[in-house]
């Protein structure tokens, strides 16, 4: 078992931040912990890896308690940028967790590499951008090649290029075998990785697979809206008006439909981008999103 | 050892080093500066100190004769003889200091001195105690026998007496305070920038990482002391001339007995190291306890001088810490406390640095 979780709690004097919650993970994959600002994402990992001890219950991460300090042989846990020391560099860093796990100095450079750090490895992190700290930290992550990472917020503050980066870092380690749990609150970023989807809600865990609840969109930016919206009502489809053009909600066997249709139309696309949603309605139903 | 340097480095990044070591320079700096300029005020006090002893015998002696032209006495005439022998004696140390005619002015302190005896047993007036004239002579006898001048304790340039000035000036409660302030705040300041969260989730144990801490304090300190002492010793070694046998220069103790320089130093260290020892214990300890700077801070600085306190009003027993805290005092009222006051000191840093090492095992990192 990755992940074996009895019967947790947490309890500050009058608060419950975890209920009874219990948890099994068996396979490789990514898992994404889900819940609005504030819920106790961060507290909930911070409680399986052991920086917070549990109220009661019982963790067990690789098949070892999570009292035990060898669990981190590997285990992972990237926590957010402030755990990093501004007055070091990206390399005293990833030397110091390479020491740590008794690795050879050169994979500091092969990790670098990986995630494309190699340009800033010496500065010191003070001077690195909010990208570049999650690639730091990331790296330190992923050096000793864990069977199970746990990662707190890893796409918060990115720009599109880290973003698309880490989502494919991401992708590759879960292909090879490792077993990641992230916590976000961007559902768009998390639809993009998992289907696999833990919600958070009131102390409380609620484990489920996006499948069902899977939407295509596509965003079509046109010069002018006219005659497609017409068709588009038309022809029934489920869109909402955007700045420069639509939304339009698909189901897979409609995606001919829609490009006849533009075609039909005779509009000047000017751009058409793919997004996939599922874990946005069960968000909603989920924590009971009311409409403005 | 690869954690102990890792800890090391940041030490050094810190930049906290740098400081440490150039603001000891510039107070060793300064200090030296300031003995080598006021060298010709230690004869000129001395001139003024024995011309005020001067002037109040001179006038003792005027009205003890006028006294005896009115009505004569045994005990008047006793004491107006031991007067004029007195005054005669200070007339001609002044002049020795005045000339610089070093071996004279001991010799010439010491038959003030049994002068003045002689003149407080015949019921004259004279500003310094009967302890306080044997002990000049008792040092001065000393100092002629191994042919060296006598030193201003407080303002002297000679190496082993420059670095006991420097030590009674820093190595105290408020030098060990600012320092271990300092050094805490590696500590404390890791838990509030969050960074201890990071080395916690490596697979280290939790009682190493406090092991290391404690460590990486007690080597900076140790380095800091060095560093200090060899400051203390080379500046004026290499800048002035060293007289020779100067490490068997006498010091008084407070029982009266006299003491070597040289031994003094070597207690001092010994002591220093042990308090070092010691208060980088406790600085572990409060620092994983309450891991806030200003809350550690404030503790420290409360237990220090605490302590230090209390030692001073009657709790200097042998197995409290704090008596060690000033180790000038120590040495000079305390001398069989050595070298026990140091195996003190490392039993009682044993148990902190275990307390600490306990405390932090089971406790979490995060809120």
């Amino acid at each position: 078992m990755i992940v074996a979780i009895k019967n947790l709690s947490k309890q500050y004097k009058k608060q419950q931040v975890l209920r009874d919650i219990s948890l099994s993970i068996d396979s490789p994959g990514i898992w994404a912990l889900v819940g609005p600002n504030g819920v106790g994402k961060t507290t909930f990992l911070n409680i399986v890896t052991n920086l917070i001890p549990a109220t009661s219950g019982s963790v067990e991460l690789v098949g070892k308690s999570n009292k035990n300090y060898k669990v981190f042989k590997e285990v992972s846990y990237l926590q957010d940028n402030t755990v990093l020391f501004d007055y070091l560099t990206g390399y005293d860093h990833l030397k110091y967790v390479c020491d740590m796990h008794r690795l050879p100095a050169k994979r500091i450079r092969e990790v670098a590499s990986y995630v494309g750090m190699e340009n800033y490895l010496r500065k010191t992190v003070g001077n690195y951008s909010l990208g570049m700290k999650q690639h730091l930290l990331l790296a330190m992550a992923i050096i000793n090649e864990p069977k199970l990472l746990l990662l707190d917020e890893p796409l918060n503050g990115l720009d599109p290029t880290s973003a698309i980066m880490m989502r494919r870092i991401l992708l590759e380690l879960a292909d090879k075998g490792t077993t990641i749990i992230l916590s976000s609150h961007n559902l768009s970023e998390v639809d993009r990785v998992t289907k696999q989807i833990i919600f958070l809600k009131d102390g409380k865990l609620i484990e489920e697979n996006m499948d069902q609840y899977e939407q295509v969109y596509y965003q079509v930016t046109v010069k002018k809206k006219s005659p497609l919206k017409e068709l588009l009502t038309e022809k029934a489809f489920v869109f909402d008006e955007t700045g420069s053009g639509f939304r339009i909600l698909l189901g897979s066997h409609e995606f001919q439909s829609l490009l006849d249709l533009l075609q039909q139309s005779d509009v000047d696309v000017l751009d058409m981008q793919k997004e996939i949603t599922g874990s946005e309605k069960r968000y909603e139903e989920v924590f009971e999103v009311g409409s403005l | 050892m690869r954690l102990l340097l890792f800890e090391m480095k940041k030490m050094t990044r810190t930049r906290l080093l740098f400081f440490l070591a150039a603001g000891t320079l510039l107070l060793i700096g300064a200090i030296f500066i300031r003995n080598v300029l006021q060298q010709d005020m230690v004869t000129a006090e001395k001139v003024e100190s024995f011309s005020n002893h001067l002037q109040d015998v001179s006038s003792q002696n005027r009205t003890d004769l006028m006294m005896m032209e009115d009505e004569p006495s045994d005990e008047l005439e006793l004491r107006l003889n031991k007067g004029l022998d007195l005054q005669d004696k200070l007339n001609e140390l002044i002049d020795s200091i005045s000339k610089g005619l070093r071996e004279d002015e001991l010799q010439g302190e010491i038959e003030v001195s049994r002068s003045a005896i002689a003149y407080k047993d015949a019921r004259g007036r004279y500003t310094m105690s009967h302890a306080d004239l044997e002990d000049t002579i008792r040092l001065n006898e000393q100092l002629l026998a191994l042919g060296l001048p006598k030193e201003d304790p407080d303002r002297s340039n000679q190496p082993p007496l420059f670095m006991k000035q420097m030590m009674v000036l820093v190595l105290n409660p408020v030098g060990y305070t600012v320092l271990f302030l300092l050094l805490g705040i590696s500590i404390t300041r890791e838990f509030e920038d969050r960074n201890m969260r990071m080395v916690y989730a490596f697979p280290v144990p939790r009682w190493r990482v406090v092991l290391v801490k404690f460590t990486s304090l007690l080597l900076v300190a140790m380095a800091w002391l060095v560093y200090f002492l060899l400051l203390s010793y080379l500046l004026p070694t290499l800048v002035m001339e060293t007289r020779e046998q100067i490490f068997d220069y006498p010091l008084l103790l407070t029982s009266g007995e006299l003491m070597r320089v040289g031994s003094y130093i070597n207690e001092a260290v010994l002591y220093s190291a042990g308090t070092l020892f010691f208060a980088a214990a406790m600085v572990t300890l409060i620092g994983f306890g309450f891991r806030q700077t200003i809350v550690s801070s404030v503790i420290i600085t409360a237990l220090f001088t605490g302590g230090w306190m209390l030692a001073r009003n009657g709790m200097d027993v042998f197995l409290n810490p704090f008596t060690y805290v000033s180790g000038n005092q120590v040495i000079l009222s305390q001398p069989a406390f050595y070298p026990g006051g140091i195996l003190v000191l490392l039993i009682v840093s044993i148990v902190l640095l275990f307390a600490a090492m306990w405390s932090n095992q089971r406790r979490g990192v995060a809120k």
